[in-house]
């Protein structure tokens, strides 16, 4: 059987059992029929939302890939994810009423959220080619977006020190800075799916230029890619999808990178397949993370980032491992 | 109309540092021209520059249209470019590769047309990598990548061709396979501007030279004219003698 045709019967089955899996485990009992349907519901909103934020990471995942033609960038490795988390955390301290007082703060907390976290994205992203420019090779790439990654989360962490402050609102932000889509609930979906899937859309609409950008910026301008506009677009819809990913399940790693690597070595390089595989494969991979996150026996809960934190980091330890062996880092 | 590739007072910098001093020159279709000069002379800086690759003063026009007045679909339908070596490091397979130089003649999301499939196969028949269709690229031998370029640069197309020394890491019978390929392309009426790197490579298969030193055309014309023994000697700080030499040759049933 074709490899392609392989990987999307193993994603659609892998898909479904997700969804299955995800509404039979965890907290409550569904065989009590007074409370069967709450739980079915709140299941069903925090499966929605793992799927989405892991879309959302791994199309932009895909994208920085293509940017950077670097299979092993990523939105959590290249400092973008933590962006996104320190403008979340930014705008939740702004809106409680914390550090400025006069904000709208009848505007409720979901509406504004996936905007601070777009916002640090794209910030994050900019700081990063603001200071690798456009011909760095991959290690000023990667380092970089690590010293980026851990500014941002010593900012975060210097936030969270301030707002422990007012004890409600500390929690509120360490919550959200460990991620997870527990308590995430309907407006959430609402919020962040057009987000996801309309970035999700023009990355797949994007797919021709991305593929003739494999040939690096020279060979791709010089067939007819109008390489600075493919840039910019790039740099904004990954914005868009990372933020949305970590508004609503806060800072998942290496989403982005593991599962668009996995899927190029079954549905090939060519973006009009990995763009769409990399969408249902990144929706899977979180909601099973998720589900772990529920089974795997602990005192609290397990947040949802260490368990794809535990996948991720020994896969880009395996890609950084062969790259430096087949001489690609320079 | 004039066609072809006329340039005028081009200058040009590179990382800050100026390397092309108010260049003019030309190449015509149906003829090879070969791009001459000793390393940094700025061959490479002038064929991005013709390319609009790289930013510019000066003017260039491409089949009697100035390179500014063309938007990059429409450049890359005129002009097609063969780099020294390729960036494409992801496993695609030939014909894939090739595809890429159909990029300028779709929309947004149109598929592969029919006249995208007969192009593909042209070029493929045309650079003679028609029997490596299905190979991976990664897999392919330096010559046999060249060529695939070729076939992309071809798939474009674009009947004006520049190539960054398309022949600098090839063995001579992977030289001659391309030299080959680009005669037959010059007769059909291509214009080709190549930057060669051996002199006696350029007499032998070019028909024009233009010769670049210190990022001024030192000389231009026929190519036996421009490589004469004091023009050598000063360019290049080489005495040039005529002698008896080698010929290497393809055999009849490889050409």
């Amino acid at each position: 059987m074709n490899r392609a045709v392989l990987a999307w019967l193993v994603l659609l089955v892998a898909a479904a059992s997700a969804a299955w899996v995800s509404l039979s485990v965890g907290e409550g009992d569904l065989g009590d029929a007074a409370l069967r349907d709450m739980y079915l519901e709140l299941r069903t909103w925090r499966l929605l939302n793992s799927m989405l934020a892991g879309a959302g990471l791994a199309v932009g995942g895909v994208l920085v890939q293509g940017l950077f033609r670097n299979p092993l960038a990523s939105p959590s490795i290249l400092g973008t994810t933590a962006g996104a988390s320190l403008g979340g955390v930014l705008i939740l301290l702004l809106w409680n009423g914390f550090l400025v007082t006069r904000m709208p703060v009848w505007v409720p907390m979901e509406l504004v959220l996936p905007f601070g976290c777009l916002s640090g994205a794209w910030i994050a992203l900019m700081i990063l080619l603001l200071v690798t420019g456009k011909r760095s090779g991959l290690v000023t790439v990667l380092l970089t977006g690590f010293i980026l990654s851990s500014f941002f989360v010593a900012l975060g962490g210097f936030l969270l020190s301030v707002a422990q402050e007012n004890w409600e609102l500390g929690r509120a932000v360490v919550s959200f800075t460990l991620g997870g889509v527990d308590s995430k609930g309907g407006a959430h979906v609402a919020l962040a799916a057009p987000l996801v899937l309309v970035g999700s859309v023009v990355a797949f609409g994007w797919a021709r230029h991305l593929d003739a950008m494999l040939a690096g910026e020279d060979e791709a301008a010089s067939l007819g890619v109008n390489v600075l506009q493919v840039r910019r677009w790039v740099i904004v819809w990954t914005a868009v999808l990372t933020g949305a990913a970590v508004a609503i399940g806060g800072n998942v790693s290496f989403v982005g990178l593991v599962v668009p690597h996995v899927m190029r070595s079954y549905v090939g390089v060519k973006h009009r397949a990995l763009v769409p595989a990399s969408f249902v494969g990144g929706a899977v991979f979180v909601a099973w993370a998720d589900i772990l996150t529920r089974v795997v026996p602990a005192q609290g809960v397990v947040p949802l980032g260490v368990v794809t934190g535990l996948v991720g980091a020994p896969v880009f330890l395996v890609l950084l491992a062969r790259a430096a062996r087949e001489g690609r880092i320079a | 109309m004039t066609t072809g590739i006329r340039v005028e007072g081009l200058s040009a910098s590179y990382r800050n540092k100026q390397v092309l001093f108010d260049v003019s020159c030309q190449a015509q279709p149906g003829e090879i021209t070969a791009l001459l000069g000793p390393n940094g002379s700025g061959k490479s800086t002038l064929l991005k520059a013709t390319l609009g690759l790289i930013p510019a003063s000066g003017e260039v026009h491409i089949n009697g249209q100035p390179l500014d007045s063309l938007v990059p679909a429409q450049r890359a339908r005129e002009v097609a470019y063969v780099p020294q070596r390729t960036q494409l490091m992801a496993r695609l397979s030939v014909t894939e590769v090739v595809e890429l130089g159909r990029f300028a003649h779709r929309g947004p999301l149109a598929v592969r047309t029919a006249a995208d499939r007969e192009a593909v196969e042209l070029a493929l028949e045309s650079a003679g990598v028609a029997s490596l269709a299905t190979r991976s690229f990664l897999e392919l031998s330096g010559g046999e990548r060249q060529r695939v370029l070729l076939a992309r640069a071809l798939a474009t197309g674009s009947k004006t061709l520049l190539l960054d020394e398309p022949t600098s890491a090839l063995d001579v019978r992977q030289v001659l396979s391309i030299h080959g390929v680009l005669r037959r392309l010059a007769e059909e009426g291509c214009c080709i501007l190549v930057v060669l790197h051996g002199l006696f490579e350029a007499y032998q298969n070019a028909d024009q030279a233009v010769l670049l030193h210190r990022g001024r055309v030192q000389q231009q014309g026929a190519v036996a004219e421009v490589l004469r023994p004091e023009v050598v000697e000063e360019v290049y700080g080489v005495r040039m003698e005529a002698a008896s030499a080698w010929k290497f040759s393809l055999p009849e049933e490889s050409q």
